[in-house]
C-alpha cells in the first residue's frame, strides 16, 4: 500500500482522480475510506500536523510582539511591556501568559509584503504565500486562485485515521479553500460556535431525531435502491467521485472516533477554563482534539484584530486576554500531550498595523511589518527571527518575502514546493515559486 | 540519392527519406541505410547563426525561458529572460549586456557563463540543460564565437507553422514522425522540428517525444500542440477503437446526427440508443428550464401517442417563463450580473433586461451590440452594466474576449499567449476600444452615492498599462479614431466574417445542452485546444449565422437531433469522456435547479431573504441572497466571466448535506409537506411508490425496486418513518442529483 502510494506522489502528485480510483481498485479488496484509512493510519515522522492561529483583520504587532517604549507616545501607544521568560524579550503587559512561555514560540518579524490596502489580497499572500487580485468587492478572481496551506497538505498528503485532512473552524476566509485545485480540497468548515451549550457541527454531526440507527438504516436503504450504483463503481468521473464521498460522508457522520472528537465535554472542566469559556478559546480546545483525532491541519479564525478605532480598548478588553489563554493553553496542552514534537503551531493574520496611532485611537493596515509566531515540530524554538526599526516603520536588514514564509511552513510540514500542478486551464502552476525557507525558523 | 554537402553538422538523424542537418561540426555519421552514401564534409565556413532565429529557440527548447526558471515575472537567480522567448530584444540585452556583459564571453566562448551554467559546469539552480557535445549548445557556443550579431530590425519573422501530417489516425502503439516548417516573413521556411515544443492535451492518450515522434496509448482522439516562436499548431491524433461500422441503427434526423454519426463510424463506435420517454421527459426539462418535471407531466408524455410530442414538448418548454428565469441565470453569470457592480437599482435595470431579452427571443447579435455599444443611465439602460462590472480597458478586453468570442486573452496581458499566436499587441489593441468612456454622476443619489451615466468622450480617459491604438482582434490596421470607437468593435463582433462570435456560442450551448463543448473547456478556444469535431462546430455556426443568430433556433436544432436524445451511459467502454457524442454523460445538477427540485419534490417553500415568498432559486437575481445551500452546491459568486467558476463537482460537503442536513430532514418530515399530505390519503404501498419515485426521479418503480422497499419499510418503527427513509433515499439517490 505504501509502496503504492508513494509511486503516485512522485509524478504529477495525487489527483483527485487517481487517488479515488485507489480505493475502487479490486486489487486491494478496500472501498475508499479503507484506503484512506490505511493510508497513513499511523502517524509517522513524516507526518505533522499544522494548526493555524489566523489574526483575521490583522493584530496590531507594535501593540503586542514588537512594542517599541522608547518611541514617541503616538507611536508606542498607551500599553506597557512586560519581562518574559527569555532573558530580553519583551511583551505586551496584557499577553502575561504568554509571556511566560516565549520559549516556546519564534517569533519572525522580518516578513513583508505590499498590500497594505487590501484586507483581501493580504489575506491571500499570506495564506498561500502568492500575490493575487481581488475585484472591487473584495471577491477572489482571476483563473488562477492558489490553494491554501491546509488544502495543499490535505492534497499530498490525504485522511489520516478515518478523518478529513482540513478542517476550518470559525467564520469563512476568503481565500481560506483550495483554489484552482477544486472543492474537493476544500476544509471541512465548522461554523458552529464550540463554546455554545448546544454546539453541533452541522451536517458532521447525527441529530438527536435522526439518531444512528435510522441513519445506518437510510444508508443501507440507499444501497439497496440505487438503481445506477453496480455501473457507477466500474466508471470513472463526477459519478463515481459522488459515491466515494457519500462513503466518507457516512464514515464520518457515524465515525465514533469523530464524533468523539468533537464532545469537548469530555475536558476536564477546568482546563475548558484555561483554555477561555469563549468561542476562541474552545476552537483552539477543538483543534486539539482534532488533531489527536486525525486531522492534518485546523485553521481556527479569529475575528475583531481589525482595530481601524479604538485599538486599545478592544485589545485590552476581549482580544489580547482571548488569545493569551487561547494560545498559551493550546501549546502547554500541546506539549504536555507530546503533540507539539509532531505539531506546529502558527499564530499569522494578514498584516500588521500601522505603528503611529490614528486620530481614532486606532491602527491602520500596515504590510511593511508584522508578527509571525511559529512552535512545534521543527521549529527552533525561543527566540526572534528579524528585526524592525525604532518606530516599526519597516524591517532592518532584508525582508523575508511572503513566498519565503510559505517555503518556510511547507518545509515544517513536509510539503514538496516543487512540486507543480495544473490549472483548470491547463497552467502550470508551483506549489511554491522559488521561495527559500527562513533558515533561522527552523530547528 | 545524389550526394549531399553538408554544411551545418553535428547531429544527423535519419527522418523517413531525408536527413535532417542539425548543426555544425560534424564528427560521425551513424545509422544511414546501405544504399545511402552521403559526401560529407564540415563546411569551412559556418552559415551566420541569428539570434532570433537560431539562439531563442533553442533557449526556449532547453527550459531555460520557461515560467518556472529564468522566463519568471521575477527571474530566477537575478538572471531574467522573456517567458518563452517572446521578447527577443530584452533577452539579448538581458544575455549580453546586463550584469556588465558577464554572462558572455566573446573571446573564449565556451568559458561563457551562459554556458558554463547550462552545462553545469559550474553549479546551477537548473540543474544541467544541456551537454558540450549537443546541437543546442554548439548553435550557442557558435553565435558568441560570431561575434554575437545584435538583431537585425529586418529579421525575418516566423508568420506560420506547417505540420505535417497535419492530422493522424495510429493504432495504440503505433507513432508517427511529425515534421514543423515555419513559414517566415521574407518567404523563406525551414524545418525546425527539433526546436518546437510538443505537449500532448492526454499524456495518458498519446506520448510525444521531444524530437516530435507521436505515440498512441489508446484509443480515442486527442491532439498534439506544436509550438515555436510564439507561433502555435496542432495535430489531430485519433486511434480507432474498432473498426469502421457502416450502420449502427441510429437514425438521424438533422445534419447534428450527421456529422456526429460520420466521426463513430471514422473511429468505430456505436452510439447508445435512444433515451426512454422517460429519460428524455427529464433531461430536457432540466436542460431547457431548469425545473424538475411534477409527475401528472411525466405521466401525461409517456402516455401520449403523438409522433411529434418530443418536438412540440421542445418548443412549448422555450415558451415557459421559467426558460426566460433558467437561461437568465446562466447569462447572468456569464456577465456577472451582481449588485456589488451596479448597485440595487442597477441590478433591477441589468437583470430585468437579461430576462427581457431572452423572453423575447432577441437575436444573440443584437444582444451582444447592445451591450458593446450601451451608453447612458445605468437606472434606465440595462446593459450599460456591462461597464460597470470592469471598468478598467484592460479588464474588458479580458472579459470581452472570453464571452463573446470564447478566447482567454489573459495571459497576453504580461506576456505572448504561451498557448496561442496572441500577443500584447492584440490584447491592448482590443482594450484600446475602452480607453474613451467616461462615468457621469448625475447629480440623483442612488445606493453608492450619485446615479452613473456612462459616455464616451472625445478624448482617452483610461490610460492603458501599454498604449495602443484600437485594433480588432487578429487585425494588424488600427480603426480609424473618430466617434465612438465601440461601435466598430461591435460591428464586428457580430457581423458573419468574424470567425469566432459564432462558433463560441455555437460551442456553448451545445455544451450548456449535451454536457460537454465540441470545444472543452468551452470558453478557451485557441490552436492549441481544436474541436473534437471540427464540421459540427462550422455547422452549428453557419447554422447560426443563417439564422440571424435565433438562439432558440440552435436550441431545437441540438434538442431535435438524436445526438441529443441518446441515453445515458454510466460506465462507457468506449467514448469514456464522451467527446464522441455516443452517449449521454450525466452531469450534477446546478445548484438553483437542484435546490428547486428538492423544494418542489418535498413540497416547500423556500424563503429567500429580500424576495417574495416562493421565488425559485433559478429566478434569484443575483448571488447576495444567502444560501448554504447553494453555496454548497457550486453557486458561482458571479466574480469570475469563466464557466469554471461555476463548481459542478461533486465533493464531501455537498454529501454531508444531503445526507445529514436537518433542513432536509425538515422537509421530508414536514406534516404539511408533500409526502405527509400524499399520506393522509391513504394510498397504497405502490400508489405512494409510484408518486414518489415520479415526482423525484421522473419514473416509476421497477417490480423488483417496489419489492424492495416493501421488503425494507417494516423494518422502520413507524410506517411513515419507512415512507421519509424511501423519500430521502430517493432524494440521495444519483439518478435524482443528476441530469441524465
Amino acid at each position: 500500500m505504501m509502496n503504492f502510494q508513494k509511486s503516485m506522489a512522485d509524478c504529477q502528485g495525487i489527483s483527485r482522480r487517481t487517488f479515488l480510483q485507489v480505493g475502487s481498485l479490486p486489487l486491494f479488496g478496500l472501498t475508499l475510506s479503507e484506503a484512506l484509512a490505511a493510508g497513513t493510519s499511523k502517524r509517522g515522522g513524516k507526518d505533522i500536523s499544522c494548526i493555524l492561529l489566523w489574526t483575521d483583520g490583522g493584530m496590531s504587532n507594535i501593540d503586542t510582539f514588537d512594542m517599541k517604549p522608547e518611541a514617541p507616545v503616538e507611536y508606542r501607544g498607551q500599553f506597557r511591556s512586560i519581562s518574559t521568560n527569555l532573558a530580553g524579550v519583551q511583551v505586551c503587559e496584557h499577553l502575561p501568559r504568554m509571556s511566560q512561555i516565549m520559549d516556546k514560540l519564534c517569533l519572525v518579524k522580518s516578513i513583508a509584503h505590499t498590500e497594505s490596502g487590501d484586507h483581501v489580497a493580504a489575506t491571500h499572500y499570506m495564506l498561500t504565500g502568492y500575490p493575487q487580485r481581488p475585484d472591487t468587492s473584495g471577491q477572489p478572481v482571476g483563473s488562477t486562485i492558489y490553494p491554501a496551506f491546509g488544502s495543499l497538505l490535505s492534497r499530498q498528503s490525504g485522511w489520516m485515521d478515518g478523518m478529513p485532512p482540513n478542517v476550518q473552524l470559525g467564520h469563512r476566509l476568503n481565500y481560506g479553500g483550495a483554489g484552482y485545485m477544486g472543492s474537493t480540497y476544500n476544509p471541512l468548515a465548522i461554523v458552529g460556535d464550540p463554546n455554545a451549550n448546544d454546539f453541533r457541527v452541522e451536517d458532521v454531526a447525527i441529530s438527536e431525531t435522526m439518531g444512528v440507527t435510522r441513519t445506518a438504516r437510510r444508508q443501507r436503504m440507499l444501497s439497496r435502491l440505487d438503481a445506477w450504483q453496480q455501473q457507477v463503481e466500474r466508471s470513472k468521473g463526477p459519478l463515481l467521485d459522488r459515491q466515494q464521498f457519500y462513503q466518507q460522508a457516512f464514515d464520518l457522520i457515524t465515525s465514533p472516533k469523530a464524533k468523539r472528537a468533537f464532545k469537548l465535554d469530555e475536558e476536564p472542566a477546568e482546563l475548558r477554563d484555561r483554555y477561555g469559556r469563549n468561542r476562541e478559546g474552545q476552537s483552539a480546545l477543538l483543534a486539539r482534539r482534532l488533531i489527536e483525532a486525525g486531522v492534518r491541519f485546523v485553521t481556527i479564525a479569529t475575528g475583531g484584530w481589525d482595530t481601524h478605532d479604538n485599538n486599545f480598548n478592544r485589545l485590552e478588553q476581549k482580544l489580547l486576554p482571548t488569545l493569551d489563554s487561547a494560545w498559551s493553553t493550546l501549546l502547554i496542552d500541546l506539549e504536555q500531550r507530546g503533540l507539539l514534537e509532531t505539531t506546529v503551531v502558527i499564530c499569522a493574520g494578514e498584516f500588521g498595523r500601522t505603528p503611529r496611532v490614528n486620530g481614532a485611537a486606532g491602527r491602520d493596515h500596515y504590510a511593511p511589518c508584522n508578527v509571525v509566531a511559529f512552535s512545534g515540530a521543527g521549529v527552533r524554538m525561543g527566540h526572534t527571527v528579524g528585526k524592525t526599526d525604532s518606530k516599526c516603520e519597516q524591517v532592518v536588514g532584508r525582508p523575508d518575502s511572503t513566498v519565503d514564509y510559505a517555503a518556510t511552513i511547507f518545509k515544517l510540514l513536509g510539503i514538496d514546493g516543487s512540486r507543480e500542478y495544473r490549472t483548470e486551464d491547463g497552467r502550470p502552476v508551483l506549489v511554491n515559486n522559488g521561495g527559500q525557507p527562513i533558515a533561522e525558523v527552523l530547528a | 540519392m545524389p550526394s549531399l554537402v553538408i554544411t551545418l553538422c553535428r547531429c544527423l538523424t535519419l527522418r523517413r527519406y531525408y536527413l535532417l542537418v542539425l548543426a555544425i561540426g560534424y564528427s560521425q555519421l551513424e545509422a544511414i541505410s546501405a544504399e545511402v552514401v552521403a559526401n560529407i564534409k564540415p563546411a569551412d565556413e559556418a552559415p551566420q547563426i541569428e539570434f532570433v532565429r537560431d539562439v531563442v529557440p533553442v533557449l526556449t527548447k532547453l527550459g531555460c525561458n520557461a515560467g518556472a526558471c529564468h522566463g519568471s515575472l521575477q527571474g530566477r537567480g537575478g538572471f531574467r529572460l522573456s517567458l518563452l522567448g517572446f521578447d527577443p530584444a530584452t533577452d539579448y540585452e538581458q544575455i549580453f549586456k546586463a550584469a556588465r556583459g558577464r554572462r558572455v564571453s566573446l573571446a573564449s566562448p565556451a568559458q561563457s557563463l551562459l554556458l558554463q551554467k547550462g552545462t553545469a559546469a559550474i553549479p546551477h539552480g537548473g540543474g544541467r540543460r544541456v551537454t558540450a557535445d549537443s546541437s543546442a549548445y554548439e548553435i550557442i557556443r557558435t553565435y558568441i564565437a560570431q561575434g554575437a550579431k545584435p538583431i537585425a530590425a529586418d529579421e525575418p519573422q516566423v508568420v506560420r507553422l506547417q505540420v505535417t501530417p497535419p492530422d493522424a489516425v495510429l493504432k495504440p502503439g503505433e507513432q508517427v514522425a511529425i515534421q514543423v516548417n515555419a513559414l517566415y516573413s521574407n518567404g523563406s521556411q525551414r524545418e525546425i522540428t527539433p526546436w518546437a515544443l510538443y505537449d500532448a492535451r492526454d499524456p495518458q492518450a498519446n506520448e510525444v517525444s521531444p524530437q516530435g515522434v507521436i505515440k498512441s496509448l489508446r484509443a480515442g482522439k486527442s491532439p498534439v500542440s506544436v509550438r515555436f516562436s510564439g507561433h502555435v499548431a496542432s495535430v489531430a491524433i485519433s486511434s480507432p477503437l474498432g473498426d469502421a461500422k457502416p450502420s449502427t441503427g441510429f437514425i438521424g434526423r438533422n445534419y447534428i446526427d450527421d456529422l456526429v454519426q460520420a466521426e463513430w463510424q471514422r473511429l468505430g463506435v456505436t452510439p447508445a440508443p435512444l433515451a426512454d420517454d422517460y429519460t428524455f421527459f427529464r433531461r430536457v426539462h432540466f436542460d431547457l428550464i431548469g425545473t424538475l418535471p411534477q409527475a401528472e407531466e411525466v405521466r401525461a408524455f409517456v402516455a401520449s401517442t403523438d409522433p411529434a410530442k418530443r418536438q412540440k414538448l421542445i418548443d412549448d418548454l422555450i415558451q415557459r417563463p421559467e426558460y426566460a428565469d433558467y437561461w437568465s441565470l446562466k447569462w447572468g453569470d456569464l456577465l456577472r450580473v451582481h449588485r456589488r457592480y451596479v448597485g440595487d437599482k442597477g441590478l433591477g435595470s441589468f437583470s430585468s433586461w437579461l430576462k427581457r431579452s431572452i423572453r423575447e427571443n432577441k437575436s444573440l447579435d443584437k444582444l451582444v451590440h447592445e451591450l458593446l455599444t450601451a451608453e447612458g443611465n445605468l437606472y434606465a439602460n440595462g446593459p450599460v452594466a456591462y461597464y460597470f462590472v470592469d471598468q478598467k480597458p484592460e479588464e474588458l478586453a479580458e472579459t470581452t474576449a472570453q464571452l463573446f468570442l470564447g478566447v482567454r486573452l489573459q495571459c497576453a496581458r504580461c506576456h505572448h499567449h504561451p498557448m496561442e499566436v496572441w500577443g500584447q499587441d492584440d490584447y491592448y489593441g482590443l482594450a484600446a476600444f475602452f480607453t474613451r468612456l467616461e462615468v457621469r454622476d448625475t447629480g440623483e443619489r442612488g445606493r453608492f452615492g450619485g446615479i452613473q451615466s456612462l459616455r464616451t468622450a472625445d478624448h482617452e480617459t483610461r490610460t492603458l498599462q501599454r498604449p495602443a491604438q484600437p485594433r480588432l482582434f487578429g487585425s494588424i490596421e488600427a480603426v480609424p479614431s473618430q466617434g465612438d470607437p465601440r461601435k466598430a468593435l461591435a460591428d464586428w463582433m457580430v457581423s458573419p466574417s468574424n470567425p469566432y462570435f459564432a462558433r463560441n456560442f455555437a460551442n456553448r450551448y451545445w455544451a450548456y445542452l449535451i454536457g460537454r463543448g465540441i470545444v472543452e473547456p468551452i470558453d478557451d478556444m485557441r490552436a492549441t485546444n481544436p474541436p473534437s469535431n471540427p464540421a459540427l462546430l462550422d455547422a452549428l455556426a453557419s447554422d447560426l449565422i443563417k439564422h440571424q443568430f435565433d438562439l432558440t433556433h440552435l436550441v431545437r436544432t441540438i434538442c431535435n437531433s438524436s445526438v441529443y436524445q441518446l441515453q445515458a451511459e454510466l460506465a462507457p467502454d468506449h467514448d469514456k469522456d464522451g467527446q464522441l457524442f455516443t452517449h449521454r454523460v450525466p452531469k450534477r445538477l446546478p445548484a438553483e435547479a437542484l435546490l428547486d427540485a428538492i423544494n418542489q419534490a418535498t413540497g416547500f417553500q423556500e424563503n429567500f431573504t429580500g424576495t417574495p415568498p416562493g421565488t425559485r432559486a433559478i429566478a434569484l437575481p443575483d448571488p447576495t441572497i444567502e444560501s448554504t445551500f447553494l453555496a454548497t452546491f457550486g453557486r458561482p459568486p458571479r466574480n469570475n466571466p469563466c464557466e469554471c467558476a461555476r463548481e459542478s463537482s461533486p465533493d464531501l460537503l455537498q454529501a454531508l448535506h444531503l445526507v445529514n442536513n436537518n433542513g432536509l430532514q425538515s422537509r421530508i418530515a414536514n406534516p404539511n409537506g408533500r409526502l405527509h399530505s400524499l399520506l393522509k390519503q391513504n394510498p397504497t404501498e405502490r400508489e405512494l411508490a409510484e408518486r414518489l419515485y415520479l415526482s423525484t426521479i421522473s419514473r416509476p418503480p421497477t417490480e423488483a425496486e417496489l419489492n424492495t422497499i416493501h421488503e425494507l419499510l417494516p423494518e422502520s418503527p413507524t410506517l411513515v418513518e419507512g415512507w421519509e427513509d424511501v423519500l430521502w433515499t430517493l432524494l440521495n439517490s444519483p439518478e435524482f442529483s443528476f441530469n441524465h
